[in-house]
């Protein structure tokens, strides 16, 4: 059977707007709304949505890197949510995530060697020797040259530096990974390179993945099953072909009907969204996604729609779905 | 095969840029065509040259560090190269214009996106303000922005990315160019986003009739836009064809590792790893000798690591740089 390494139940996540002479809250960003899901052991869930609906919130809430509003979060079984920052250290280790900015993300002044060490420093584990060891390994485990250990950030290119942020992010041997948009900041012809490197550390190591991603043809490849956010809830989750093939929720199949195919021979039906997505701060009432959905009802703007489960490990939440 | 009066003809054209750590040979080779009414597809990763070669066309090229160190660029018959700078003014935004990446920009956050066009429309064409100011509106009617009367007094930063870019259109298109030159005009925008803009595109392309070059390095976009396909690798065209011909039957090897290594969002879920392209685009400053793809082509043989392959047509419309294409 398989097993749950973690879940989320009501996940919520407010961002202050602070305002006026006090600087009193005035509002707040609601970039992560009470969402729900899982991610069985040894799997991969793809999170996808537009930029801004909340998929890196949801990743850094589920790691505790942001202290949720609401919600709670589940961690083999143990409910975290409460945990303060001395009881999470022991379970620091097994989580780790990586960024979408290869550039960014790594001190320009610290030499790669030591970059990759640093958690294995942090959290002290083995003797000087061993973590100079352990980061020489995990060098050649993905693709870099372990003589390289002493050069910077900036004498690399970009899928190199990714590999960098792989090493980094696996050399604490962690069972879970965020994987925030990891290749999309890569060229074309690297990006495949680092999908395969993802997808064979996984299963060397037996990591569980939550990969964020924009790109749908790349969440297609590497996810088990896939989870699409808009403005702050999930609106869909499904088995990977049961969500590609048989999208249910209308923004999920506008989103699926915008991807180009790099086919010329296949011409698709098309639905076009009109506007744009609301802001965050004031989503509508009812469902969220009401003001751009094509069959939106009377019922749409007074009640948010349940999530509700069409078949197994398919849940939707939309009125279409209850009515019947 | 394609009838249509040509519009633009570049030939071989190399832009360099003179730096301190020494010469980019950004654009070595770049050979387009362009006729009529006619999408073409510019494709190729980051610093292949695809803005370099815009901006050559534009006559943008920031001189220092950068010159256009030969080649031709003929527009309606006539070399751009050999044209005055007050010549080109003209030129551009009238006969060709541009829009970019990032419309932030491109578009001056002091002023509303009103003026901007207007003022755009009034240094190309003789007619008052009034008139102007009617163009604009109904040029941003055309580009599908609601209520564009309120609209015009708006400024770039109290719209979306989508907005913007649809502004940017609306200028690029607001003089009626025979060329528009689109350079990663969708790359940062999202999917449902991206299918409005490109859905506004080709209405317009279609409406309005202007040839569009699209330059991305995105494969599915000029597979649904372009009706011909030109690759780039490091500053050269290495291969040109149809849209139909290069994704049906690729023949440089490039191109080839390239179609292959997308992941198809068609396709059901293989646990098969991709096939990938070996190493990296080469470093600008030590070009590889003989072909520029040479270190990473499984095809490679030694006369490619010493001579240069020529681009040469394979087939009726097919151009090809390679010593061993892949057979079609
Ligand atoms: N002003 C400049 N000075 C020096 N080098 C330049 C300049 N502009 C461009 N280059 C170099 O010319 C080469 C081609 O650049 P170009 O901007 O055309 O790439 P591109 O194909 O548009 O890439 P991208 O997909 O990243 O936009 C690169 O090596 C780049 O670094
Ligand atoms: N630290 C923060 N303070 C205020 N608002 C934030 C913060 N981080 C994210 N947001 C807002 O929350 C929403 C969701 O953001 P994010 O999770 O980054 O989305 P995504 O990763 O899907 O693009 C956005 O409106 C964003 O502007
Ligand atoms: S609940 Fe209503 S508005 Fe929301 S997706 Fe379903 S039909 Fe559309
Ligand atoms: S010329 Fe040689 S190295 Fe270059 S693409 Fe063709 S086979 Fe490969
Ligand atoms: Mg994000
Ligand atoms: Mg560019």
């Amino acid at each position: 059977m398989e097993t749950r390494l973690v879940e989320v139940q009501k996940l919520k996540k407010f961002f202050p707007i602070k305002g006026g002479v006090f600087s009193t809250t005035v509002a707040s960003v609601k970039a992560v709304d009470e969402i729900d899901f899982f991610i069985n052991q040894g799997e991969t869930l793809g999170l996808v949505g537009e930029s801004g609906s909340g998929k890196t919130t949801a990743g850094r809430t589920m790691l505790k890197l942001l202290q949720p509003t609401g919600g709670k979060i589940i961690y083999k079984g143990k409910d975290i949510t409460k945990l303060t920052p001395n009881e999470m250290r022991p379970l620091r280790r097994n989580m780790q995530i990586m960024f979408q900015d290869p550039y960014g993300s790594l001190n320009p002044r610290m030499p790669v060697g030591d970059i990759i060490q640093e958690p294995l420093d942090v959290h002290a584990i083995g003797t000087r020797k061993e973590r100079r060891q352990a980061v020489k390994a995990m060098m050649e485990t993905v693709g870099l040259r372990p003589e390289f250990e002493k050069r910077y950030p900036h004498e690399f290119s970009g899928g190199q530096r990714q590999r960098i942020g792989v090493a980094r992010a696996l050399v604490l041997n962690p069972e879970l990974l965020v994987l925030d948009e990891p290749i999309s900041a890569l060229d074309v012809s690297i990006q495949s390179q680092i999908i395969n490197l993802l997808q064979e550390m996984q299963q060397r190591l037996n990591l569980t993945y939550l990969f964020i991603a924009h790109d749908l043809a790349v969440v297609r490849h590497m996810s088990d099953r896939v989870a699409v956010m808009y403005l702050g809830k999930i609106v869909e989750t499904a088995e990977n072909d049961e969500l590609f093939d048989h999208p249910l929720h209308p923004y999920t199949q506008a989103l699926l009907s915008a991807v180009p195919v790099p086919d010329p021979e296949v011409k698709r039906e098309r639905i076009i969204l009109q506007g744009d997505v609301p802001s965050p701060v004031n989503p509508p009432s009812g469902c969220h996604f009401r003001t751009r959905c094509p069959y939106a009802m009377p019922i749409c703007k007074e009640q948010e729609p349940a999530m509700i489960e069409v078949s197994p490990d398919h849940t939707v939440a939309c009125h279409l779905l209850t009515k019947k | 095969m394609d009838n249509r009066e040509v519009l633009v003809d570049i030939k071989n054209l190399r832009t360099f840029f003179y730096t301190e750590d020494g010469v980019v040979p950004a654009v070595d080779g770049i050979d387009l065509t362009i006729h009529q009414g006619e999408v073409v597809g510019l494709v190729g990763e980051s610093g292949c040259g695809k803005s370099v070669t815009a901006l050559s066309i534009m006559r943008l090229i920031p001189d220092p560090p950068g010159k256009i160190v030969g080649g031709e660029i003929f527009f309606h018959g006539e070399d751009l190269l050999k044209k005055s700078n007050e010549e080109m003014r003209l030129i551009r935004g009238d006969k060709i214009s541009m829009i970019f990446q990032e419309p932030m920009t491109s578009l001056n956050p002091v002023y509303t996106i009103g003026d901007q066009i207007s003022e755009a429309i009034t240094l190309h064409q003789k007619i008052n303000a009034v008139e102007a100011k009617k163009r604009t509106i109904e040029m941003l009617h055309l580009v599908g922005i609601p209520e564009p009367e309120r609209r015009y007094s708006q400024y770039p930063h109290e719209m979306s990315g989508g907005m913007r870019q649809r502004v940017m259109i609306a200028m690029a298109l607001s003089c009626n160019p025979d060329l528009l030159i689109s350079d990663e005009a969708t790359t940062a925008l999202d999917v449902t986003i991206q299918a409005q803009i490109l859905d506004l595109m080709r209405g317009l392309q279609k409406k309005l009739g202007m040839a569009i070059l699209i330059i991305t390095h995105n494969l599915a976009v000029v597979a649904e836009m372009a009706d011909t396909i030109n690759i780039a690798y490091a500053g050269k065209i290495v291969e040109s064809a149809t849209a139909r011909e290069i994704f049906k039957s690729p023949r440089h090897p490039y191109t080839y590792g390239l179609l292959q290594s997308i992941p198809k969002f068609t396709e059901k879920r293989t646990s098969e790893p991709l096939p990938a392209i070996e190493g990296m685009v080469p470093s600008p400053y030590h070009m590889p000798k003989g072909c520029s793809f040479n270190p990473r082509c499984p095809f490679a043989t030694e006369k490619c690591r010493e001579e240069e392959p020529e681009l040469v047509e394979l087939a009726p419309g097919h151009m090809v740089r390679c010593f061993h294409p892949i057979e079609s």
